[in-house]
């Protein structure tokens, strides 16, 4: 029999468990998210990879029928030299378009190339190349060239800047970090760093999507694309597979990151008014989670869209 | 989130890899296009060097290195669903490939731009 001396039977400890429910709900989120993106590139590789040969090409519009045009040239002007006009009164009488659509065709070479005329036999290319030149301006006779898809640095079907968005890529990143270290910041109980990069991240993030603003205004309304880009020279959803691939992909994720910087606005305003302390701030985890997901999205965009 | 990971995350060391990997897929990509690389060593290169830099970001910034398994019981699964739909999709495309062999009509387009000796015959 136990004497009323021995020692008591240790009570059970509860063991806290080991991740929060807010934390698991977000990964459950973030499953779905990884869902959508992972079928929406892979629709695109696979969208890509069944595009058939002669789908793009640097002289006429996407998806034109190419199969009796396969051993002709065309010529491209680079530039319209010093007489302008007379150039383009030039480009109108060959390519048979009034002057205002020669003169958009000339001055488009300040974008890109401009194909003034294909079709031609090697002969009446040289002919209509001879002509321009003598007018001054930069022309070129060029071979019929086909693809499956655009590829990159290939302007005359690939309107799209890697310059610019190898930069964005680099502004996303930054946010990451800032993102990151404000995190840091709150578990140290560090509220007035919390609240700065905070901010800075909002404001990396808007950098970005401005820039995606910017790229998408110029490439469906300000430059005058060549031919090979988009029948109307303008690169749209409707131009062509590649074009609405682009702009859904692209168009997600900067959807994407619109609702990070709205939701990381709010968090911002909160830290403000101190609600985030070292023991209290699963918001900031969680928005940071998303936020480096967005982040983690476009490494692989940028290089499946831009670069491959 | 543990102690490890708040005292010790090495998150500007991670910055500065990941500006390295964009820089190096930048010039990648554009010394591949330029001398012509074969399009599957472009692919690899580019590949490699991207899923590298999204699993920085995962381990480091999403703290995945610092979580348990558990995560992995989330993301695994929906990566392999959504590889079944992709994958789904595939026979439908080898289909529209086979039925676009062969000469097709003449769109409006190549009407417009061809000569009119090109247009009579397409």
């Amino acid at each position: 029999m136990a004497s009323a001396t021995a020692s008591p039977t240790p009570t059970p400890t509860r063991r806290p468990p080991p991740v929060t429910p807010g934390k698991v709900g977000m990964w459950v989120f973030l499953a779905t998210e990884v869902m959508f993106f992972t079928g929406l590139i892979g629709s695109y590789i696979v969208l890509r990879s069944g595009s058939p040969m002669g789908g793009f090409s640097n002289h006429f519009p996407p998806g034109t029928s190419l199969s009796q045009l396969a051993e002709t040239h065309g010529v491209v002007i680079s530039g319209p030299g010093g007489d302008t006009a007379g150039v383009a009164a030039l480009v109108a009488e060959a390519a048979g378009i009034d002057n205002e659509g020669a003169m958009r065709i000339v001055e488009g070479t300040h974008h890109a190339r401009q194909v003034v005329k294909a079709g031609l036999n090697l002969a009446d290319a040289e002919a209509l190349r001879s002509k321009l030149a003598a007018a001054g301006a930069l022309v070129a006779v060029e071979p019929l060239r086909i693809d499956s898809w655009p590829r990159p640095y290939r302007q005359e079907v690939n309107p799209l800047s890697i310059d610019l968005t190898a930069l964005n890529t680099f502004i996303l990143i930054c946010s990451s970090v800032t993102m990151v270290l404000a995190l840091q910041a709150i578990q140290r109980g560090d509220k007035r760093r919390l609240s700065l990069f905070l901010l800075a991240t909002v404001l990396i993030g808007s950098v970005f999507l401005s820039i995606q603003v910017v790229e998408y205004r110029k490439l469906a309304f300000d430059d005058f694309q060549p031919i090979g880009v988009s029948s109307d020279h303008h690169f749209r959803p409707s131009s062509s597979l590649f074009g609405s691939c682009f702009f859904t992909m692209t168009g997600f994720h900067g959807a994407h990151v619109f609702a990070g910087i709205v939701t990381l606005s709010l968090i911002f305003l909160q830290s403000l008014r101190g609600v985030y302390s070292a023991k209290h701030h699963a918001a900031v985890e969680m928005a940071g989670l998303y936020w480096h997901f967005v982040d983690l999205v476009w490494i692989i965009l940028f290089t499946v869209v831009y670069l491959i | 989130m543990s102690e490890h990971e708040t005292s010790h995350a090495p998150y500007l060391r991670v910055f500065l890899i990941l500006l390295v990997l964009t820089l190096l897929e930048y010039f990648y990509a554009m010394f591949a296009t330029k001398w012509e690389f074969p399009f599957l060593l472009l692919v690899l290169g580019l590949v490699v060097m991207a899923l590298t830099k999204a699993a920085l970001v995962g381990a480091y910034f999403m703290h995945v290195r610092y979580e348990g398994r558990w995560v992995y019981l989330l993301i695994v699964p929906a990566c392999v669903m959504a590889a079944i739909v992709v994958l789904g999709l595939v026979p439908d495309i080898g289909m529209h490939r086979n039925m676009t062999k062969g000469p097709a009509p003449a769109s409006k387009a190549t009407s417009a731009l061809a000569p009119p000796s090109q247009s009579r015959h397409s």
